[in-house]
């Protein structure tokens, strides 16, 4: 690499690479093509052999269309994940595995995690850097979708304000997320647990009445439920979090010597500078633990680029043997088309013109394939991401960057580069031997 | 413009094997020879050899005062495409084209500037053989049209010699003499020289001359 390419930006040198590629075809095409006007006999091989054309263009897609939907959603999960946890600045938890409490946090997953005390929460609410300092209680759920107990603070954060309706007033107010079927002035009655363990009616007769509705915001808390931290605990026979005197209050401050205690505390600090010293602080070993959500989800994307650059070598060899079997299959539809070629031949057409009827034949269907695959690689990823969404509640970006520009060029380019072959070899088939068949 | 055949000492082997064997063969420009002779007898291999298709073993065939068994490679092939038009048996048409696209096929490789000429001569002779000036391909047309297209492909280029390989085979008899008929009578408008190999003693009547073949040689 010089200093000069690097300097270049990005886009740029995307772009370059991606005109590189197509050059070497656009030159061997230049090359063919000068003087001759070949097309009409291309489109009739096109035409002569429509279902092996098909199959061949059909095969190609398949191929092409994996390798995009894998780089895609490789790289729209990644993005997906990180805009998930893009609200969520610093987690102080009890001491125990951080993807855990990151999982159970910031995407939902059901999980038993020990809890921190009352103590420790006022230490953290009342630390002068800290901004804002939400428990998390979890429990509950309304037909599968998760019910939250936090505070409103934590909501406004989580939304920025953007929320249809209010926030709630009572303890028995609620907001949904964006995708939860349950609209404003309805209500619902949780069940105690998740999914195929939820007990219904094990909170019988606590009823929610839904007051606002979120925006969407992409991850999985728009398949959330929010409701008041203090009627979570209540529901489950535990204190409130304030003293008897201040039962009917909602929110901060909490009284540590009522608070039943949190899986997780959501903090924003005042400054970048102190989001750092804070984790620094709570990250001990005895009592708390302390860590950016979006740094152990770098350590996932690189523990998952490993992975994917797996599964990219794979898909790369994958490449290479669709490529083996397309010029396979090259030399076995021209084979179909030999008698045509000998006639061309008979008749005085220069070698080269043979050639770019040939070239341009497999180079058609291969960016047919191409166009296919991409196609098919948009919609396959875009299913994907659906059923990703559906199950986690990330919203999956899809997208078509240079990555799958350059596998769909490069395929093509060496391919039809390679495609030369059988075109060559067309000029070599013995010409009287196929002229007297 | 018209090409004389001249064959000297000619001799065509595969393999070992001698296919052919000419001592002497003469064919002044403009004349329609006819080969005839018994299937396996080298008929195919003489036109093909003279079409520069097989290379010769030893001796000479010469095409006016070009030498053909003393080229080889892209002059050959130059050749061909500047003073042979070819016929075979099969047609070897392309189906997914009209007659006209079919018969100023040799269009799509010769210089810009020729191109108009073939493309109106190939119409011409279309119009000349009464095949059906129509955009549909010629997979639909009888075996006679079809022959029909291929003799207006090998001479819309307007070549000097024509070589044709058992060019009404697969026609009925009513088709194979208005093809011979055609064949005969446009290459004697253009001053072709015409070599025919057929077993159809129709054809070879409409010849000037015709020669016999067996086992290669010259009888």
């Amino acid at each position: 690499m010089t200093p000069f390419w690097l300097s270049l930006p990005m886009h740029l040198q995307d772009g370059l690479t991606s005109f590189g590629l197509l050059l070497a075809t656009f030159l061997v095409g230049f090359c063919l093509f000068r003087g001759f006007a070949p097309w009409s006999l291309v489109v009739a091989l096109l035409k002569r052999f429509a279902w092996a054309n098909a199959l061949f263009v059909i095969l190609i897609g398949c191929a092409l269309g994996l390798g995009i939907g894998l780089l895609s959603q490789e790289r729209g999960l990644r993005q997906g994940s990180a805009q998930a946890a893009d609200k969520f600045d610093l987690i102080v938890a009890a001491p125990g595995s951080e993807i855990t409490t990151l999982l159970a946090t910031v995407f939902l997953q059901p999980t038993d995690l020990p809890l921190i005390n009352g103590d420790i929460y006022s230490e953290v609410e009342t630390h002068p850097r800290v901004s804002l300092a939400a428990p998390l209680a979890f429990g509950d759920s309304w037909q599968g979708f998760i019910v939250v107990g936090t505070t409103a603070q934590f909501l406004e954060h989580l939304t920025e304000g953007s929320i249809e309706g209010r926030f709630w007033l009572t303890k028995q107010e609620a907001v949904a997320g964006s995708a939860v079927p349950l609209e404003i002035g309805e209500t619902f009655e949780p069940s105690h647990g998740f999914g195929d363990a939820a007990q219904v009616g094990a909170h019988a007769g606590e009823v929610f009445k839904v007051v606002g509705k979120m925006s969407a915001t992409g991850s999985p808390w728009d398949q959330a439920i929010l409701v008041p931290v203090e009627e979570v605990w209540a529901v489950h026979g535990l204190a409130t979090g304030h003293a008897p005197e201040r039962a009917d209050q909602l929110g901060p401050p909490y009284d540590a010597a009522y608070f039943p205690g949190t899986p997780a505390v959501v903090i924003q600090a005042e400054s970048l500078g102190s989001t750092y010293s804070l984790q620094a602080e709570f990250n001990r070993e005895t009592d708390t633990m302390a860590f950016f959500p979006g740094a152990i989800l770098n350590q996932l994307h690189r523990l998952m680029g490993d992975i994917s650059e797996a599964m990219r070598l794979m898909a790369r060899v994958t490449q290479i043997l669709v490529t083996l079997a397309v010029l396979l299959a090259l030399f076995i539809l021209t084979k179909l088309f030999q008698p045509q070629m000998a006639m061309l031949r008979a008749l005085g057409a220069p070698g080269r013109f043979v050639m770019a009827v040939v070239w341009s034949y497999a180079t058609t269907l291969l960016a047919a394939g191409a166009v296919l695959g991409v196609l098919l690689g948009l919609i396959s990823s875009a299913v994907l991401a659906q059923i990703v969404a559906a199950q986690t509640g990330v919203a999956i970006p899809t997208s078509f960057a240079w990555g799958e520009v350059r596998l769909v060029l490069g395929f093509v380019s060496i391919a039809s580069l390679l495609s030369l072959i059988p075109a060559w070899a067309t000029l070599r088939a013995p010409l009287v031997d196929v002229l007297r068949r | 413009m018209t090409l004389a055949l001249n064959i000297k000492d000619l001799r065509v082997e595969q393999d070992r094997q001698e296919l052919l064997a000419v001592k002497q063969l003469q064919v002044p420009a403009g004349q329609a020879l006819g080969i005839q002779g018994p299937s396996g007898a080298g008929k195919s291999t003489l036109l093909f050899a003279l079409a520069g298709l097989l290379p010769a073993s030893s001796g000479r065939i010469l095409w006016g005062e070009t030498e053909i068994t003393a080229l080889s490679g892209a002059a050959l092939t130059k050749f061909r495409a500047d003073f042979i038009g070819m016929i075979f048996q099969d047609y070897l048409l392309f189906d997914e084209l009209s007659a006209f696209a079919n018969a100023s096929l040799t269009a799509l490789f010769s210089r810009h500037a020729e191109r108009h000429a073939i493309r109106s001569s190939a119409s011409s002779l279309l119009e000349a053989m009464r095949v059906p000036n129509t955009k549909r391909s010629v997979a639909s047309f009888s075996g006679g049209e079809r022959q029909r297209v291929a003799v207006a492909r090998a001479m819309a280029k307007s070549a000097p010699i024509i070589l044709a390989d058992e060019p009404t085979a697969n026609l009925q008899r009513q088709a194979a003499d208005a093809l011979a008929e055609d064949l005969v009578q446009q290459t004697r408008v253009e001053g072709t020289t015409l070599i025919v190999v057929s077993h159809d003693e129709a054809v070879l009547a409409r010849m000037d001359r015709v020669v016999s073949l067996s086992d290669g040689r010259l009888s």
